[in-house]
């Protein structure tokens, strides 16, 4: 698949998605037809509230959706939460150090992660979290991150909350 | 349009979405965004409101002649038709076209603009809005209508993030 029929057939989704968990199912299907992804997640942030939820799953069976939680504060925060860069690691060890649940992720084949932060209005929103193989995160990928789907993720955002309000 | 200033223009606006907590700004950016993939000298977004079958206009590049917030009847014809069930795009690329399409036809001319194209916006299958863009003769041929689909997901952001603004 092209990257424009991703894109067409994400934009086709959303104009039909009448549910949160249909317009991230359409961001999951861009991100994993663009950059690849064995794992996508969505945690959204309630910074008032100190909370984190994760909002949608790719694999509810062996890492599911969450309640909320409080926010895991640390240098994994100050990186995606506040200079609001993106956090990227490329080995388990890596990921060791900023994640708890690193053994399960592990278990899951996957010891590369893109935290990309979802900002709409000067306010971080939400991460989006796609995980890989050992090594898969490169330059090149997390650039194709950057340049096609940091607006889509917005708008899975603003559908989500959309939807989530008129429910 | 090279593909270098059409990256350029998508990062502007994704800057714009994320650093301006103005929900009018987002309507700026997108019309930028509009002017460097298709033109755009008149411009304008309309939120729809199926309930009260009226249109409101959320963001105007014309303020003045264009107000923002002025509202009009839906009209049900089969323009309309084809864009709320096919999300057609719509355009019209000539002086002669454009006759008897418009009944501000006369101040469209006096803004330079004699093309116009359409693109519906829809979520959760409801059109929430279009966007109007209007140019000089010729603007919007087939390779125009072509990019207008790379507005779609821009778009879509814009009025769910001025849809909340005004409570529409």
């Amino acid at each position: 698949m092209t990257t424009t029929e991703a894109l067409a057939t994400f934009d086709a989704a959303i104009a039909v998605a009448q549910t949160a968990e249909a317009a991230y199912k359409a961001l999951q299907d861009l991100a994993q037809a663009s950059v690849g992804a064995k794992l996508f997640t969505i945690m959204t942030v309630d910074m008032a509230a100190d909370v984190a939820r994760r909002a949608y799953t790719s694999d509810p069976v062996n890492y599911p959706a969450s309640g909320t939680k409080p926010i895991n504060y640390g240098p994994w925060f100050d990186v995606v939460h506040k200079q609001r860069e993106y956090f990227v690691a490329n080995t388990i060890e890596d990921i060791a150090q900023v994640f708890f649940d690193h053994e399960l992720i592990n278990e899951l084949g996957c010891q590369s992660v893109i935290n990309m932060p979802i900002v709409i209005g000067d306010e971080l929103v939400a991460t989006m979290n796609i995980l890989d193989v050992a090594g898969y995160y490169t330059p090149e990928r997390v650039q194709i991150v950057r340049e096609l789907l940091s607006v889509p993720a917005k708008l899975a955002v603003l559908v989500a909350q959309t939807q989530e309000a008129r429910a | 349009m090279s593909s270098t200033s059409r990256d350029t223009a998508f990062r502007n606006f994704e800057e714009a979405l994320a650093r301006n907590a103005d929900p009018l700004a987002t309507g700026a950016a997108l019309h930028d965004l509009a002017k460097t993939l298709i033109g755009a000298r008149l411009f304008t977004l309309t939120a729809i409101e199926m309930p009260l079958m009226q249109v409101r206009r959320v963001y105007s590049s014309h303020p003045v002649v264009y107000p923002v917030l002025g509202t009009k009847p839906i009209v049900l014809d089969d323009w309309f038709e084809a864009m709320r069930t096919e999300r057609r795009i719509t355009a019209i690329n000539s002086a002669a076209g454009m006759e008897g399409q418009f009944p501000d036809l006369a101040l469209i001319r006096s803004l330079g603009c004699n093309s116009s194209i359409s693109v519906p916006i829809m979520v959760g299958n409801e059109l929430v809005g279009t966007i109007n863009a209007l140019d000089e003769e010729g603007r919007y041929g087939p390779e125009a209508i072509a990019r207008a689909a790379d507005l779609i997901i821009p778009a879509t952001a814009v009025f769910l993030i001025l849809r909340r603004h005004f409570g529409v």
